[in-house]
């Protein structure tokens, strides 16, 4: 299982640039790039800060995709 | 350029260890080859070295406080026991901390015993030893700037 996310694609949605989603969910800007290349999977706390920030349902911003044993 | 002489780079421990080891083959030297008394290349050598300390020192205190200042929710001790390189900013920044802490350990799990076993084998002298031990040094800090190089790679804003 793999985790995927959307968050670059609601980010730019709102216009919002990688810093100002960092200072709304109290991260650094290279946190917020991690989590959208994929290279790190965020707490729930976070994942929730995140949804909120960029207005859309976690579990359309974050799921879980089969990967091929 | 920035990044690299940033606060949090192991560059400020790499120009200390190096400084150090310095210190370390004047003194070596010249309790082996200087007469008691008087000015010898090595000891004029150590005044260098701790005119260089002094400016090194000043130079770090100055960085500290002024990222200290740009940074008061995220503040470095001079005289604190945690290392200034140490990405714990956020959760994010743990995790590259972690990663990196892991290959440091893996560093020292075959470079000691390894280090260990050339000592031993080589009879090898102070000057040997201190090498050996510098060179360990250097692979810690490379290493870790190694695995915490992706912090300072998100460079550009996207």
């Amino acid at each position: 299982m793999t985790l995927n996310n959307k968050v670059r694609q609601a980010r730019t949605q709102l216009g919002l640039t990688q810093s100002e989603l960092g200072v709304k969910v109290s991260v650094t800007r290279q946190t917020v790039a991690f989590i959208e290349k994929g290279e790190f999977a965020p707490s729930v706390a976070l994942a929730l800060r995140l949804a909120q920030a960029l207005n859309t349902p976690i579990n359309e911003l974050f799921w879980l995709e089969e990967t091929a044993q | 350029m920035k990044q690299i002489f940033s606060i949090k780079s192991p560059i400020w421990q790499i120009l200390a260890a190096t400084l150090l080891y310095v210190v370390v083959l004047l003194i070596t030297y010249d309790k082996q080859h200087s007469p008691a008394e008087g000015f010898t290349p090595a000891r004029i050598g150590l005044f260098v070295a701790a005119a260089l300390a002094i400016l090194y020192s000043i130079i770090y205190t100055t960085a500290i406080s002024r990222y200290n200042k740009r940074n008061p929710h995220d503040t470095l001790s001079i005289t604190g026991v945690k290392p200034a390189e140490l990405r714990d900013e956020d959760e994010g920044m743990r995790m590259i901390t972690a990663r990196a802490t892991e290959r440091v350990y893996r560093y020292h799990s075959f470079a000691l015993p390894l280090s260990m076993v050339f000592i031993a084998l080589s009879d090898a002298s102070a000057y040997g030893v201190s090498t050996i031990l510098f060179l360990l040094t250097l692979g810690h800090y490379l290493t870790y700037w190694r695995g915490i190089w992706p912090a300072f790679g998100e460079a550009a804003e996207e």
